[in-house]
Formats: C-alpha cells, sequence, structure tokens
C-alpha cells in the first residue's frame, strides 16, 4: 500500500502542475487571434489613412460635395432610392467615394461613410452615407467636421452647384435637419470606418 | 521488512519519472505561448510610425495641419539632389539624419497613387510637377522616392500615410526593416 501511494502522489502533482497551466491559458485568454502590437499596428495604419484621406478630400472639395450632394426634387441622395450608396458604381458617383476607393480597395479593406449630427433636441443622429457593410470587431475610424452654412449651395448629381442653397431646399432635412438659426445651418461629423475584409 | 513493503523502490521511480515529465513538459510549452508576444519586430513597428508622421505632419506639411504637403517640398526632398530650398528639413543631409533613423535601421519611403482597378503606380515628378504615372515605371523625370531600396527578401514593417500632393490623392508607404 505504501508503494502505491508514490505513484499516486505523483501523478497527483502532475494533475495539480497541469491544471495551473491550464487554469493560466484559460483566464489570460492568449490566442492567436488576440491583440497585439502586430494587430494594433495594422489598426493604426489604416485609421491613419482614413484620417488622410479626410484630409484630403478636405483640402479639394470633396468632403464639401459630398455632404452636400442632395437631389432636392425627389428628397434622396443622387442616383439612390435613400439609404446611402452600396455598389461600387454608386460609391464612384461621388469624389469622396472614388478617393477612398482608391485608396482602400486594392488593399482589401472595405470602408463605410456616415453622417453624424446634432437635432434641435440635442439628440445625436447618424445617417449611413455610404454603407458596405457591417465593420469588424476590429475596425478604425477617422472622423472631421464640417460646417454647413444656410447659403452654401446644393451640388447637382455632375457635381456642379446648383442654385438652391441648403436653407431652401425642401427635402434636405431628409438627410441633415437645421439645427442653429444664426445662419450656421448645422455641423455634419463625416465618420468614416475601415476595416480587413 | 518483508511483506507488506511491496515493490517500493520501482513504484517510487515511475512517481519521481512521471512528476518530472510533467514539469519538464510545462517548462518547455510556458515560453511558446509568450512568443508571438515578445519576440514581434518592436523597434520597427514604432520607428515606422514615428518616420511617417515626421514626413507628413513635420518635413512635407504645407503649413496647414493635415495630410496635405507641400509641393516644392516634396519635390525637394525626393530629388536627390542637395539644393536647400528653405523647407523644414537640410536638403544636404542623408535621408537617414533627415527623418532621424539611427545606425543599423534601415528605411525605404516611397509615394504611389492608382484607382481600384489598375494597382498602385508610381508617383513621378519632373522638378516642377507632380503626377501619377500610368505604369510601373516613371517614363520621365524621377519617382518619388527616398532611403534604401528594399531588399528582395527578408520580412520589413509597412506604415502607411494617405496624403494630397499637387491634386493627386497619394499613399506614401514607409518601409523599414
Amino acid at each position: 500500500m505504501r508503494a502505491q501511494a508514490h505513484t499516486l502522489e505523483a501523478i497527483a502533482a502532475g494533475i495539480v502542475v497541469l491544471a495551473s497551466v491550464v487554469f493560466a491559458l484559460q483566464v489570460t485568454a492568449v490566442t492567436p487571434l488576440s491583440a497585439s502590437t502586430a494587430s494594433q499596428h495594422i489598426e493604426n495604419q489604416q485609421q491613419a489613412s482614413a484620417a488622410g484621406v479626410l484630409d484630403a478630400a478636405r483640402e479639394n472639395g470633396a468632403l464639401d460635395t459630398a455632404v452636400r450632394y442632395w437631389d432636392d426634387t425627389n428628397g434622396t441622395l443622387h442616383g439612390t432610392s435613400g439609404g446611402g450608396y452600396t455598389t461600387d458604381t454608386e460609391v464612384n458617383r461621388t469624389t469622396l467615394g472614388r478617393m477612398l476607393l482608391d485608396t482602400f480597395e486594392a488593399r482589401g479593406v472595405a470602408f463605410n461613410v456616415y453622417f453624424t449630427y446634432t437635432t434641435d433636441t440635442g439628440s445625436i443622429v447618424r445617417t449611413r452615407f455610404i454603407y458596405r457593410g457591417e465593420p469588424s470587431d476590429n475596425a478604425a475610424t477617422a472622423a472631421t467636421t464640417v460646417a454647413l452654412y444656410d447659403d452654401d449651395p446644393l451640388y447637382a448629381a455632375d457635381g456642379a452647384p446648383t442654385n438652391t442653397t441648403v436653407n431652401e431646399s425642401t427635402s434636405y432635412d431628409a438627410l441633415i435637419p437645421r439645427q442653429s438659426s444664426s445662419g450656421l445651418y448645422n455641423v455634419v461629423r463625416v465618420e468614416v470606418v475601415v476595416w480587413r475584409m | 521488512m518483508t511483506g507488506n513493503r511491496g515493490q517500493t523502490t520501482i513504484d517510487f521511480a515511475i512517481g519521481t519519472s512521471v512528476f518530472l515529465i510533467t514539469v519538464a513538459f510545462v517548462v518547455a510549452f510556458v515560453p511558446g505561448i509568450f512568443q508571438p508576444f515578445a519576440d514581434g519586430p518592436q523597434e520597427e513597428l514604432a520607428g515606422v510610425d514615428r518616420i511617417a508622421d515626421t514626413l507628413v505632419y513635420d518635413l512635407l506639411d504645407d503649413g496647414d495641419s493635415g495630410a496635405p504637403l507641400d509641393r516644392e517640398c516634396t519635390i525637394a526632398f525626393f530629388d536627390g539632389d542637395s539644393t536647400d530650398t528653405g523647407c523644414a528639413f537640410d536638403d544636404g543631409d542623408s535621408f537617414a539624419s533627415q527623418v532621424g533613423l539611427s545606425a543599423g535601421h534601415h528605411a525605404n519611403v516611397t509615394l504611389v497613387a492608382g484607382d481600384s482597378g489598375g494597382g498602385p503606380h508610381p508617383v513621378c515628378s519632373d522638378g516642377t510637377r507632380i503626377t501619377v504615372s500610368a505604369t510601373d515605371e516613371c517614363t520621365s523625370g524621377f519617382a518619388l522616392d527616398a532611403g534604401e531600396p528594399v531588399p528582395p527578401d527578408g520580412a520589413s514593417v509597412i506604415g502607411r500615410r494617405v496624403v494630397y500632393v499637387d491634386g493627386t490623392t497619394a499613399t506614401v508607404i514607409v518601409r523599414m526593416w
């Protein structure tokens, strides 16, 4: 009896050691998909790229055009039936969409663009401008703000300014409603979400 | 001494072996769990971001905040001569000292642009304007790249920034190894 006790004791000790390792693995959840400096690096690069596209779009006017690319007659964005642009052809309609496609498409990175604004009552509303799908858990976001003034013109489908201003428009409320009465129409936050497909 | 002790020595040997094998396995296994996190290219990951930000937001910046670059400074940075143009860097310095690269580190900076279908093409300059090449080579002028040529094999860390220069939206690719 004493003899077998040595063996059993050793096995019991081995089980305790193994159990500690298993426990340590379970509580820390270290897997190949865990966040590491490498995956963080990819997100940083995507975030920096998206911020760069927004800066470039502000510089060449694509941002203003995108926010006011509105079909006043039909009450939608030009060429959609509502809900934002989804296909490549639709996204290519605006310069902002084209810049994003040129930058991200070849790298296998998908993107959504949202407009966020504040309403009269102070609540924050987010509408879709370009919607290419549900972002993954590792998506990165870049945002910038655009001020809309009452006398800013809406843009026609070909990208030329029309004679209708945002304040005179009968349907622009549906995209971005008027929030301030002091000549400033509203402030729009343009948000780009990018993620690896 | 006889009868009730059985094979004490053999049982003890088996027990000790089982225990030692378990301990040896754990000692060999645990460091492997942390290897992907300890061994990564930590220096390059931090360095590549710093070089990209130094270039885009500091050396070549056009004075406003953000990604638009100064056309003349961008051309002066990549043209390979040493004529100082009053930009934020000393054109006579080597690439390594312009971006603050210490010895033993290697980096390359390249500007590319292109549409989603055609893939990236090099961005070229004739010394006055900046254009996107229609092919994989610059037919005239010089390509906007600086630093050491990228080695054909071995791993490198890549950083990207999107910039706007002379009417062109381009991607700055920084490689470090």
